[in-house]
């Protein structure tokens, strides 16, 4: 297959991806090996054809309710995601690498919170700094001393990964509070195979249908002191974004799927209300940031949460998965101290490499980033789902001197890293196959041993040359293939 | 184990499954007829003249049924099944995928259908193929193997006609069920509810009870149904079940 100087093609067997850019599908004009079933089906099939299977794939998910939930979207506040039909495949060798890599750091960071949250060795140490943790909006006082069943307070981890123009995988973030998109994983591949199966076929794709019993296993594994333990997801209702896939999981696991309403806690242990009466929870796998959780404890004008809960927590009466607090650790501003805290922890030289970052607190970073802000991103410290980001290669002037009056005046709640040449990918567009960049969310969950299905989330930022993934600013979604040799 | 907010999002589903499929076979019989007596029947148990005034000068079949369709009418075809299929959405977690995505699907197809209806007959195809959808639903409800799922759909199936057997009976020309008809919903309703937890249920059996009990009489006696007493039975029941549902 050429390689030629046009980014669009016309047809469904041109292909044409930016030669700086590492591409998953294509490298100097040649497919790579994993890549060449896929791209003779691409050859091979007109793209009316293509087209119908996304409007097929469209209808499904929409008969199936598979959306997601936009806040301040004037046209609805369901919308699907897009789904692109032509998968992302990694080859065996690469995912190996990769999944001992974000167990290594999901370890590390499980290590990390519970030291903060008891000796803080890592502090004493010199290597994080104090300030950065005790004063961090995340960090929950309330969990000091509290010892987890394993030391595990991440038991759901997503970890964000981009690959760049050196075919070199990055962590780009952490996600230990409330990480989402598994349901989409799952989903994505059903529909694969049910209009591809011809083209699966010809691969030997690793399964992910597992996850659901993986989660499950968790989840009980939480609970050791329990012979049988309740397991509840604690959802904050049918109106927020992601509870098509607090449903799925619920049913998939076969534990009930509550709201803060639904639960009562009394004498210090968590009840679940029921046709029965009272019926004890456990382990709650919860959906709520930690805000939310104990209207006595946290925001007090939450009605999401469960009053009495914290209190149900730090008796040792509930486990909460994840744990409260672990905000801390998936902070963009402690991100930047992951690779010590493997070195620190497991006396391990970090497998995947951080984005070189510049902390804004820093007077010495901030100068360098105040005088590089067209070339950067920068993002919030806090921030999350995309939102409160500049991407200066993109942005007008207007918006990066914006963004240089905010950095000044409040420089410790940023964080900027060099723009990455993320991978790009063939996808399916208005006009036929284009490249476009994506990422990889791995779900790491951390029971007695730590599990991964083969894979992850696949997002893809469907307008040309963006940067951004996330859903709920317009990416999509693609089946992540990851083959077993 | 069935949370009580899921019972209660169960019981408005049947309820509002119900009402729907009591709607579109009212509409269909008046449209049938199309005499302005039997125009005003669906007006009249749904206790919407006034509403159907407000925005329509002459009541006949197709202002009826763009009345029943529109979504500014809290008691049309559009309401009901949009509450069906939001009660659905909350139980998504409990109810099977096949009765989800029947009941979303079906929510999609109607409001495709609703944009592109102008004359009598898109009326009528439209309301014949919702008729024929809701049956689909139905057996799927009636096919379910969760019991308990399926006992509190059931349920608000059960009060919900018992209670527009009664508006029925309350409204001149209506087509009304058999007394023995209604005698045999209050028991059957009954069956549902008394094999429930006792320390949580036992006023609403106690007022299921009740309700077999007057419904029993008339049909036994063939007399005119109390309706003050009979309605008044079923509310209690009704709030009971909202009480315990709240608790």
């Amino acid at each position: 297959m050429a390689c030629r100087n046009m980014a669009i093609s016309e047809s469904a067997y041109d292909y044409f991806p930016n030669p700086t850019h590492y591409d998953e599908m294509v490298t100097s004009g040649n497919n790579r090996p994993h890549y060449q079933h896929v791209a003779e089906w691409l050859e091979q099939t007109p793209l009316d054809s293509i087209l119908q299977s996304r409007h097929q794939a469209d209808a499904i998910f929409r008969q199936q309710g598979i959306t997601f939930t936009v806040y301040g979207d004037n046209a609805g506040t369901e919308r699907l995601i897009p789904f692109d039909i032509i998968p992302r495949i990694i080859p065996a060798h690469e995912w190996q690498v990769m999944s001992k890599g974000c167990e290594q750091r999901v370890l590390a960071l499980n290590a990390f919170l519970h030291d903060i949250y008891h000796e803080q060795h890592i502090i004493k140490a010199g290597i994080v700094p104090a300030e950065q943790i005790l004063t961090n909006e995340h960090y929950q006082a309330a969990m000091k001393g509290l010892t987890l069943p394993n030391h595990i307070y991440a038991h759901i981890a997503g970890i964000d990964l981009v690959r760049h123009s050196n075919g070199t995988y990055y962590v780009l973030e952490d996600n230990l509070r409330t990480p989402s998109g598994v349901s989409y994983m799952l989903e994505n591949r059903k529909m694969t195979e049910r209009l591809f199966p011809d083209l699966m076929a010809k691969h030997k794709v690793l399964p992910v249908h597992q996850y659901p019993d993986y989660l499950k296993s968790t989840l009980l594994e939480a609970s050791p002191s329990t012979s049988a333990p309740t397991i509840a997801i604690l959802t904050p209702g049918r109106f927020n974004s992601a509870f098509f896939e607090h449903a799925f999981l619920a049913r998939s696991m076969g534990v009930n799927l509550v709201s803060g309403s639904d639960l009562v806690v009394k004498n210090d242990v968590v009840y679940m209300k029921t046709i029965k009466g009272l019926e004890r929870v456990d382990v709650i796998y919860r959906r709520l940031d930690d805000a939310f959780l104990d209207p006595l404890a946290f925001d007090p004008r939450s009605m999401l949460g469960v009053s009495g809960l914290m209190s149900a927590y730090r008796a040792g009466n509930v486990i909460l998965a994840n744990a409260v607090g672990t905000g801390v650790a998936d902070d963009k501003s402690v991100y930047p101290f992951v690779p010590d805290m493997i070195r620190f922890y497991l006396n391990e030289e970090p497998i995947l490499e951080n984005v070189p970052t510049w902390q804004c607190r820093k007077p010495a970073d901030l100068s360098h980033v105040l005088a590089n802000l067209p070339d950067l991103v920068v993002k919030e410290a806090q921030g999350s789902g995309g939102y409160g980001m500049l991407i200066g290669p993109a942005a007008t002037k207007a918006e990066i001197e914006d963004f240089r009056a905010k950095i000044t005046q409040c420089p410790e709640a940023y964080i900027a890293q060099p723009t990455l040449a993320l991978s790009t990918c063939p996808t399916f567009v208005a006009a036929g196959i284009a490249p476009r960049h994506l990422d990889l969310r791995p779900f790491v969950l951390s029971g007695k041993t730590v599990r991964l299905v083969a894979g992850g989330l696949t997002r893809v930022a469907l307008k040309a040359g963006s940067l951004v993934v996330n859903s709920s600013q317009g990416g999509g979604t693609k089946d992540t293939w990851v083959l077993a040799e | 184990m069935l949370l009580l907010s899921t019972a209660a999002d169960l019981y408005w589903l049947g309820r509002y499954f119900s009402r729907s499929q009591e709607l579109v076979d009212l509409l269909l019989a008046s449209f049938k007829d199309s005499s302005p007596e039997s125009l005003g029947i669906p007006l009249s148990i749904t206790g919407t003249w006034q509403n159907f005034y407000q925005q329509y000068m002459t009541l006949n079949v197709e202002s009826l049924a763009e009345f029943f369709i529109t979504a500014n009418n809290a008691t049309s075809l559009t309401a009901c099944l949009e509450a069906t299929r939001a009660d659905a959405q909350a139980t998504r977690g409990r109810i099977s995928g096949e009765l989800w995505v029947t009941i979303n699907s079906l929510w999609l197809e109607w409001q495709e259908r609703i944009t592109h209806v102008g004359t009598y007959s898109d009326h009528w195809a439209s309301f014949d193929w919702l008729k024929q959808s809701l049956q689909t639903v139905q057996g799927l409800i009636d096919g379910y193997a969760d019991d308990e799922t399926k006992r509190f759909i059931i349920i608000g199936q059960l009060v919900e006609a018992l209670d527009n057997a009664f508006r029925k009976l309350a409204t001149p020309d209506a087509a009304v069920p058999l007394n023995t008809e209604i005698a045999q919903w209050a028991v059957l309703l009954l069956q549902r509810i008394e094999s429930l937890d006792k320390s949580l249920w036992q006023h609403t059996t106690q007022h299921s009870q009740d309700l077999v009990q007057v419904c029993q009489l008339c049909s036994d006696e063939g007399a005119m149904m109390n309706m003050q007493e009979i309605q008044q039975t079923l509310q209690r029941l009704t709030h009971s079940l909202a009480d315990v549902f709240a608790a």
